[in-house]
This record gives structure tokens, sequence and C-alpha cells, in this order.
């Protein structure tokens, strides 16, 4: 922070305390003192007599400046006083379309009446003629007043400080223009306390709230706030953000020109603190001095905490001092390249509001294995070869109706939404393959999860250690899920399907066309999907294979080329997938289904690969009884890990025949997915298992019981909610299909780790209720908690980078979203109205009852999830911001988070924790085991994830 | 002598000329045994003690008094609630030089007769009378600090110039003085505490709140307080 003081001032300032110290501690200074004073009496005479009157009259006045706050908050002007001036808005704004964001402006601590001084009107002017018609200025707020009153107006003192305001205007350097400023310092003082700042910051955002209101700030909508303050108006805007954030709750920013502020001010509620300060400013300097909670020892305070989570954004001014002449908002003083210091400010505060100004860019990375991928050509997107025709279409199906590469958009061309390049449409839009189009996440629920974001030195760091995190946004304000979504990666490479309903916009109704999705876009691979089965390897990475006949049900159909390049191994020399004998393995015998793109040969490149033994319904066995399904989801499952086997296993605690259990599965119905992975092990075994024990990894997804076209057969198709952390294979947390984060042969799991997929159906939660005309399925529910929470974790709650640690880690913060889910479920049926609920009882009595298991489920979940009775206070508290901190940021506090919630620490642990209250609860659950599969991979063997 | 620097320059000229109110206190505050050994020569001023610790009770209670202003206590109760502090910052404090003095006899052997007692941890008090500045915003709260261990210094001059104590008899003389003092309160001490308590709320008209943790409470629940205004 001291980076931009120059050493010179360091070094005075280290002489001037030792010299102070000395005179302190050496006996016989108050002698010294005595004599120097009377010298100096003898000297100066009455200039010494009248300063030390003037501090006498500061220091009455100081106390008495928070009386105020004080009584304002005790009530003792009653309701007489009322806030009359509300401040307005300083230049018109767009009346056809809605405000982008209010800019609050408050002075430095010159400002005696309602207006600010000449040169802050005069930067208002200059900032509204430089901003967009959608940004509006709020001006003529007192910032030194609770009750917003000036102090020209209605006090008794009112003449004096006319009069002082009067001379002060005329000469800026008249010496009563010092009493104004020392009177407010009082104020930025009282800002500052421990004891006063409560409640006159409390106050404060009171004057600002209403002014905001009064102004045409829509509320509720959250449009974002930026706080712009001068001198002491950034101890005062900081001093009112987090109050102000909780009654608005929209994002809030700071702008400080050369702010005077402390350091126990709530800097992490801040959107971002932009400081601008000059070379020459010594009244900003005072802030770092005079507040300890700045000094770097100070290691735990708020604003060192803030800084090192990349809040704070420090930019250098140049050889501009604070104050006129030469001051920040000096119109005339020029730098040296020709500007003004006005102009430098305006053009700094206009490229920050209007996110233009970005910082500089990340360092380079070190290669990871997201890069080492970039050289199998075969598994990058290439819109012409990618929406070739297929060998024969009638035996394969595209993987979804719209499939697309996501294209983030330059920070100068940012709009809503992202662009979308078409690789598969619809037949009707079929001539829209190829093309760009806009498309847009329609999710006002996720305005909460809407963030800046700014790389914290961490991040920074991580970056350079070779992680991938969204190194394209930094820098970038108020980035959407779908923006973090299309940039977390430094290549435009995303492929998504967009989940229905898609609503079209056609170049009429809009400026371009476009598409708008109302949930997330699953990341996906390939754009079609064929069943096959492999002949015979014909040498150069391509196979002869065979298409299945769903009249025959066999694989009797054409024969097809495929190619199955050879990924790219990873950091650690360990291939993703192989090929080897694929024809040979037991597997091969049902058939495969392949996802992937056309090779423009003739052939189709195997992108990724799913046995059919392993999604295709019926299951191989199922088991009842309230022992032996806990047995099998406890320990057996786990038991048997011979490499490249698959197994899916039917359990429920009730007591069922397996055919009565079968039939309760129908099309349509959807589930509930629990997965854990485990390690890599064997001959090349990989670090993060060289211990023995292997944690695992755990997500939540959903599946859905399908008609499987190409098999003509009931089938299950499983996508995943990856929480997932920032890593250095490029996994982007977010919906994920079963063809990306699984069978992907290059970055996806299939082939090196064991996995256990568990698809639990519970009508209770899988289904759903209809209550006053309106549907709500528990499940779904839960998608949208897990949508906001995916993209918070993209984005580590805007550093840039989500580490994994005892309380925020995949299972913990998957299970925090469950447990909202539930809770919210819970309160949107049950409700204010008990009489309805009655009512709503007795007319759906199959639903009451649905409802009462749910209850029941709940109750457990909350003893299982937190055995120890406390709540965590951050799985109440939406938004709590926790993620992007690491350890050592709160130790003690993350640890306990993490202890109270123990059972969801272990991912296996977790997923055994959720499965079995749900198998007693009455649940299926359908158990998918893979052991490392596809073609012949003697290296590694699989290593199961511990439990307890 | 109507000198800004207050009492001190013509006082320590004329300290031997026989010892006024302001040269005993200038002597408290600087630390000087000699006061404190000379204190019984104070003959006009028996209360002299009394009389410093009550200043510096009310002095005290005025840099506290945000907690009022918290609590929302009307002006006039204010002022009386002002007041019953010092009172009871003095009833605390002869409790305090009574349980020093009986810990001065059995723990040290030292026999002191209460009124000495009173009168030189009395006078030690005089850094108290500084406590208004506790007031100022921001700078308060170390100056308070400070203070803390400036009485605290002078308690233990005053101790040792009465009882012949070195610093350490003095220093734990005076701890074990507040240690006995507190195992008072919280036992036979109970039902006095308890009315003074009561006697607090009466005069202050609300429950009063003087806990961080509460009174943190009693602003964050203002704000909602607030909050719904806004919205209505």
């Amino acid at each position: 922070m001291n980076s931009w003081m120059p050493g010179r001032w360091r070094r005075w300032s280290f002489w001037v305390a030792i010299a102070l110290v000395v005179i302190v501690v050496l006996p016989g200074t108050g002698l010294m003192l005595r004599f120097a004073y009377l010298t100096l009496r003898g000297t100066l005479g009455l200039a010494l007599d009248l300063a030390v009157v003037g501090l006498m009259i500061f220091l009455v006045a100081a106390f008495l400046a928070p009386l105020e706050a004080l009584g304002w908050w005790a009530g003792w002007y009653g309701d007489a006083v009322k806030t009359t001036p509300v401040g307005e808005l300083a230049a018109p704004v767009a009346g056809d379309r809605p405000l982008s964001r209010f800019v609050v402006y408050l002075d430095g601590i010159g400002q005696a009446s309602d207006e600010a001084l000449p040169e802050g009107e005069d930067f208002l002017r200059r900032l509204a003629a430089h901003l967009p018609d959608d940004i509006a200025i709020l001006r003529g707020i007192m910032p030194y007043s609770v009750l917003n009153r000036p102090m020209t107006e209605g006090r008794w003192l009112a003449v004096f400080w006319r009069w002082a305001d009067r001379l002060r205007l005329r000469n800026p350097q008249n010496l009563l223009g010092l009493a104004i400023n020392l009177r407010n310092v009082t104020i930025v003082a009282v800002s500052a306390d421990q004891r006063y700042g409560p409640i006159y910051n409390q106050g404060m955002a009171q004057v600002i709230y209403d002014s905001l209101q009064a102004n045409g700030y829509p509320l509720g909508s959250g449009t974002p706030v930026t706080l712009l303050g001068f001198s002491g108006g950034g101890q005062i805007s900081l001093g009112a953000l987090p109050y102000l954030r909780r009654a608005l709750g929209a994002s809030i920013e700071v702008i400080s020109l050369g702010g005077v502020f402390s350091g126990n001010n709530q800097f992490l509620q801040a959107e971002h603190v932009y400081h601008l300060v000059g070379d020459r400013d010594s009244v900003e300097r005072l802030g770092p001095i005079a507040f300890p909670r700045r000094w770097k020892l100070a290691f735990l305070s708020y604003w060192n905490r803030a800084q090192r989570r990349g809040k704070i954004s420090l930019i250098s001014l140049g050889p501009v001092g604070h104050e006129l002449p030469g001051g920040i908002l000096d119109a005339e003083a020029q730098l040296p390249d020709g500007r003004t210091h006005m102009q430098q400010t305006v053009d700094l505060v206009v490229e920050i509001l209007t996110g233009q100004r970005l910082p500089a860019p990340p360092p380079r990375q070190q290669v990871n294995n997201y890069e080492r991928y970039q050289a199998n050509d075969w598994h990058q997107l290439a819109c012409a070869r990618d929406t070739q025709a297929l060998p024969n279409p009638h035996y394969f199906r595209p993987l979804a109706a719209w499939l697309g590469r996501l294209i983030l958009p330059t920070a100068p061309e940012r709009a809503a939404g992202v662009q979308f390049e078409v690789f598969t449409a619809p037949p009707a839009w079929a001539d829209w393959v190829g093309r760009r189009l806009r498309l847009i996440w329609q999710a006002p629920l996720l305005q909460s999860v809407t963030m800046d974001v700014h790389f914290s030195g961490e991040t920074a760091y991580s970056l350079r250690q070779g992680v991938v995190h969204p190194a394209r946004l930094h820098g970038w304000r108020q980035v959407t899920p779908l923006e973090s979504l299309a940039g977390s990666r430094s290549r435009d490479d995303q492929l998504v399907a967009l989940p229905e309903p898609v609503e079209i916009l056609t170049a009429g109704e809009s400026e371009e066309p476009g598409l708008v999705i109302v949930s997330e876009p699953i990341q996906t691979t390939g754009v079609a999907l064929a069943l096959v089965q492999f002949q015979a390897a014909l040498g150069n990475e391509t196979w002869q294979a065979r298409h299945f006949d769903p009249v025959a049900r066999e694989f009797l159909g054409p024969e097809v080329v495929l190619r199955l390049p050879e990924p790219v191994a990873n950091g650690e020399g360990i291939l993703p997938a192989t090929a080897r004998r694929l024809d040979q393995m037991p597997l091969n015998a049902l058939g495969w289904y392949v996802s992937g793109v056309p090779d423009g040969l003739g052939g189709f490149v195997v992108q990724s690969l799913a046995p059919r033994a392993l999604l295709r319904w019926p299951p191989q066995q199922v088991i009842t009884g309230q022992r032996a399904a806990w047995r099998y989801v406890k320990r057996e499952a786990w038991q048997q890990t011979t490499p490249g086997t698959v197994s899916s296993v039917l359990v429920s605690e009730r007591r069922l025949s397996a055919a009565a259990l079968l039939s309760e599965w129908q099309v349509g119905d959807r589930l509930l997915v629990v997965h854990v992975y485990g390690g890599i092990g064997g001959e090349q075994r990989e670090r993060a298992a060289q211990a023995g024990l292997f944690f695992g990894h755990f997500a939540y997804g959903v599946a859905e019981v399908i008609h499987e076209p190409l098999a003509n057969e009931l089938s299950l198709a499983i996508r995943y909610q990856q929480v997932y952390a920032h890593n250095v294979d490029g996994i982007i947390a977010g919906m994920q299909a079963w063809w990306r984060y699984m069978g992907d042969r290059q970055v996806g799991w299939l082939g090196t780790r064991p996995v256990a997929d568990i698809l639990i159906r519970f009508p209770p939660f899988t289904g759903s209720y209809t209550l006053g005309g309106e549907t709500r399925s528990p499940l779904t529910g839960f998608g949208r908690q897990l949508e906001a929470m995916m993209a918070r974790y993209r984005v580590g709650d805007g550093t840039g980078a989500t580490f994994v640690g005892p309380a925020n880690n995949c299972a913990q913060d998957s299970n925090q979203a469950l447990y909202d889910t539930i809770q919210r479920v819970l309160a949107a049926v049950q409700g204010p109205d008990p009489a309805g609920l009655q009512a709503w009882e007795q007319c759906e009595p199959e639903q009451a009852q649905r409802l009462q298991a749910l209850l029941r489920l709940e109750r457990s979940l909350r003893r299982q999830l937190l055995p120890l009775g406390s709540v965590r206070a951050d799985w109440q508290v939406e938004n709590d911001s926790m993620l992007g901190i690491s350890l050592e940021d709160r130790p003690l506090r993350n640890l306990a988070r993490g202890l109270v919630s123990w059972r969801t620490m272990l991912p296996r642990l977790a997923s055994d924790t959720v499965v079995k209250v749900f198998l007693e609860h009455g649940a299926s659950a359908l158990v998918l085991r893979t052991n490392q599969v596809g073609g012949d991979h003697p290296e590694i063997e699989p290593v199961v994830p511990m439990t307890l | 002598m109507t000198d800004f620097w207050g009492v001190e320059l013509l006082a320590v000229a004329s300290q031997d000329a026989g010892l006024g109110l302001g040269d005993a206190i200038w002597g408290a505050l600087r630390l000087d045994v000699e006061i404190f050994q000379r204190v019984e020569e104070f003959a006009p001023d028996r209360r002299l003690g009394i009389l410093v610790t009550l200043l510096a009770g009310l002095s005290r209670g005025i840099a506290q008094a945000f907690i009022l202003f918290i609590n929302r206590v009307q002006p006039l109760r204010f002022v009386l609630s002002l007041l019953l502090e010092a009172i009871f910052f003095v009833a605390g404090f002869i409790f305090w030089a009574v349980s020093t003095g009986l810990v001065a006899r059995f723990g040290f052997g030292v026999s002191l007769p209460v009124d000495l007692v009173t009168r030189a941890l009395g006078l030690a008090h005089a850094p108290q009378l500084f406590s208004l500045l506790g007031a100022l915003p921001y700078l308060g709260v170390p100056w308070l600090t400070l203070l803390s261990l400036w009485t605290a210094l002078a308690f233990v001059t005053g101790m040792r110039a009465i009882a012949g104590l070195d610093v350490w008899g003095a220093f734990w003389c005076m701890v074990l003085g507040w240690l006995v003092l507190q195992v008072l309160q919280r036992t036979a001490g109970q039902p006095v505490m308890n009315f003074g308590r009561w006697l607090r709320d009466y005069v202050a008209g609300v429950a009063l709140v003087s806990n961080r943790q509460r009174l943190q409470e009693l602003l964050q629940s203002g704000q909602e307080h607030q909050g719904g205004d806004r919205r209505e």
C-alpha cells in the first residue's frame, strides 16, 4: 500500500516519530518544554495565545461533535426534525429505460452548505457530461450531518458559518475556511469512532437512502450504487456502506478521491473500493498514519484483509495534491501529458463507472493440463468441421436441440448476455447453424451473484502456479453468471446445450437475433450421439464399428469409421483415456454410446464415450430390505473395483419385490444424483493419492428416466451440478452433462477414476407440488440454489478464486444448497396462511402426504448434517461472501464452521449420510458404479475414496 | 496563574507554602510520592479523596454517556443518570478502599486507617478527572486507555507512600483489593448490586443495556425499526 508513498516522506515520518519518543522519554523534557513555551511566548506573543485558544475551541468542538448523531439516535429532536434537503440529480437521465447505476457524491470536509465546493460542483457537471445517461449522479447531500442539515442553516452558529463560507469562497486560502474544515474533521472522526461510528454511519446511510428514494431509485431492483467520496467523504461513504447495502439489497462500490478513512470500515462488504491518490497529497497521507488499523502491522484489519482479497484498487494520480490549488479537482493545473488535474480525475472516474478501466493483465501461468490438452486438435471446437454432415444421419441423433459455443464479448462490447455460435439447431432454424447469436440467460434470482471480479493476491499466485482462473474477467464489473460461464477459461471453447425452454428473438423483435433461456446452459461434449459396437482397429487411431439396429435389437446396422484420437496425457503422465483393445472389452458386447463430431473425412470423431450397460434401464440387480440395501451402499458398492467394469444396482430399504420396485420407475421421472469419485492408483499413482488416503469429490446432479431412441429402450440421462473449485484441468463449476464431465475422452473422469453415481427417486423431493396454480418442485428449487452456488464458485465471490477449506468445499457447499432448498420449499408451501394450507391438504391428500414426508426428511437431514445442533450462520444467510477466503484469513472461524457440519467434510461420508437419510425415508436409489472404463489401461488402478 | 497549563506553574513554585487542592492534584498527576505521604496534612480537606473521586466519576460518566444515548435516555433523566453514575462510582471506590485496606492488613501486615486509604486512593483518581476528554471522537478511546494506565500508576504510588510497601507489594495490594471487591459484589453484595441496577434503570427510565454485545444488538434492532418505517 505504500508503493505510492515517496521514500523521502517515509524516512521523514520515521525521524519525527523517533524525536517524539525521545522528547517524551528523556527526563527533564517537561522543564525544556516549559522553557520553550515561555521563550516562544516572548517572541510570538499574541499569535501563540491565539493558537492555543484555537486548539481549545477545536477540542470543545470535537467534544460536541458526536452530539448531533447521538441526539438523533436517542430521539431528542423528536419528529420535528426532518431531513429536508434530500439532494437532486446532477443532470437529467434517460427516461425510457431503466437506470444502470446511481452515483452518490459526498464532498470533502470543506462543505458547509448543501452545495459542494465550487470545484466539486464543477467536477459533477463535467462527470455528468461524460457519462451515459443511464447513470444518475446524485448531488447535494451534506455528508457531515446525520440530519442532512447544512452548517449554514438552522443552527445557532449558522450566521458564523455563512460568513466563513462566503469568505472562503472568495479566497480558498482564507483562515476561516480552515474552521469549516476542522469542524468537519471532527465529524469524520465521529464516523471513524468505534462507539459513535455505528450511530453516525447509520444516520448517514438513512440520509443517502432517503435521497436515493426521493430521486427515483427503484427500491428492490438491486440497481448498483457507487458512493463517490472526496477527502473526508471517503470515510463517510465507507462508514455508511454496510448499512446502505443492507437497506438497499444492492451491490455498492466506493470511489475515494484522496479519501481519508479509517481501517476498520467494512471494506469487505464493498463490491470494490477504488482509491485515487496523488503523489503530492499530504492530506490523504494522514489516513495511513492516524488510523492504526491501516498499518501493515494490523494484518487482520478489514483494510488489510480487503487488500489481500483484491477488493481495493490503489490508483495513482501522478504529481497531484489534495485541495486547491494543485489538487485533485484543480481545473487549471496541468499534468505532464497536457491534461488538467480535473480532466484526469473525470477521465478516471468515467473509466471506472463505464467499466473501461481494466487492471494490468494477470501474470502468465505455468503450463497446466488445460494448456496441454490444447494439443489434441480433435477435441477442440471447430464450427466448420463440427457442423458438417454426419456419415449416416439416420443412426445419429443430436445431443440437444440447441448446441453451440459460448463466446465472451470483449469488455467494450459487453451488453446483455454473451455470444452463442450455433452448432446444432432445431430443423426450423437450421439456417442459423454457424451463425453467432446473442444468448441471454434470464435469471432474476441470480442478481445477487452478479459481482465485480478483481483478483486477489492469492488468486494471482494460484494463477502463476497453473490453476485456471477466469483471467479474462479480471477487472470486469457486474459479471453475470452467464459471462462467468463463458469467460472462465482463456479461450472461447465451451460447448453448451441450451436447456428448454428456449425463446427465440428474431431480428424484427430486437436489434439482432438471439436466444433467451431461463436456466443454466449445460456444458457438454460432442454434437451428435450414436450407439455402436467396436469391430476392429483400422490403425491410425481409427476403428471399424457397427451401428445398433433398434428394430433387430442387435448391432446389425451399417458400418461406420470411428476416430478415437489418443488423448494428451496430464501433467503426471496419466492418459485420460485409452482405446487399447476396446473391441475385446466385456462392455463392448452391449455396445457404447459415442458422442462427437464428424471428422470431415467421412468418419466420426468419438470425443465422449459411455457404456450402454451402465445407462440402460432396468438395472443389473435389485436389492431390497433395510440391512441389505444399506450394506450395499455403504460397503459392497465400493468393494468391486476391477478396472474396466460397471455395475447398476437398484436398492431400497422397503421390503418390496424386485418387479414392484422396478415398476415405480417410469419414463419422465426426475432423480436426484449424488456423485462421488475416487483416486488414481497403480503404477502411475496420482500425487493426490500418494499418501494412501484419497478424499475424493462430491457433487449433486439431476437425472431423468428417458426413452432412448437409438436403442429403443429406457435409459438414464445424467447431468451434474458441479460445485467445483478452480483447478489445473480447466473444469468449470456449473451444470455439466455426463458426456462432458464423465465420458469426455480428454477431460472426463470415466477412464481414470472410480465413480459412484447414486440416483435417488423420492417423490416428496423429486416430485412436484401444485399450490395456488403454481407448480413447485424441490428438485428444481435445488437446481436454482446450486446455480447460484456454482456461479459464486466460478468467480470466487469476486476474488477470482475458490479455495477449498474445511468450511468451503464441494460437499459442504452442495449440502448448504440442499438444506436451503428444503427450508425454502417448506416455508413457501406452509406459508403464512395456515387455513389455506389446511384446505389444500384436504383437496390434495396425496401431495399433503408427500409434504409430511418432506418435513420428516428435513428434520433427519438437519440432524445428520448439523449434528451439533447449531445451524451454521452462513448456511442461513444468503450470499454470505465466504468463498475466495483461504484458511489463513479466519482460521478458527473457518475450522469451527467445518466442524459443526463435519459429516459433509468427507465426500464419501457426505454421500453416505445423505443417501442413508433418503433410504430411511422410503426412497429407492440406483447405484451406478464405474471403474476406469474404456480401453485397456493397466498402468492405473482405482483408489476408493475414504470414509469413516 | 491564569495560564493555560492550569495550576501547575505556580503550584510547583509554592509547594512548601502549604498545600491546596490544586497542588495535591498536580502532585498526584506527577506521581509524586511526597504528595501522597503528606496527604494527612490536608486538614481542611478530609473529604478530598471523595471529592476527587466524585469529580472523576462525573468526568468518566460523560465519557461513557454514549451508552445512555444508545439506550435512548431522555434529557432530564440523562443528567440525573450521570449524577447517579458519579455517586455509584464513589460508592464503588469506598468499598474498594476498604477491601484494599483489609488486604494490606491481612495480606501484608500493614495496618492502615480506612480514612487514610480513602484519601490516598481518592487522590490517585486525579488522572481520571480528564476522562471527560474520552468523549472526543476517535481520540477518546486511546485517551481513556492512557488514563487507566496513568491511574493505575498513581494507585501504586499512593499505596507505596502510605503503606511503605515496595512497588510490587503495592501493585498486588491493589489487585487483590480489587479481586476481593469483585468476589464480594458477586456474592454477599448481590442484593446491593441489584438495588443499584434497579435504581439505575429507574432513573434512566429504560432497562439500561451496557455490554458491548447487547449494545450492538440494540443498534441493529434500531436500524431494522427504522427500515420498517421507511417502507411505510
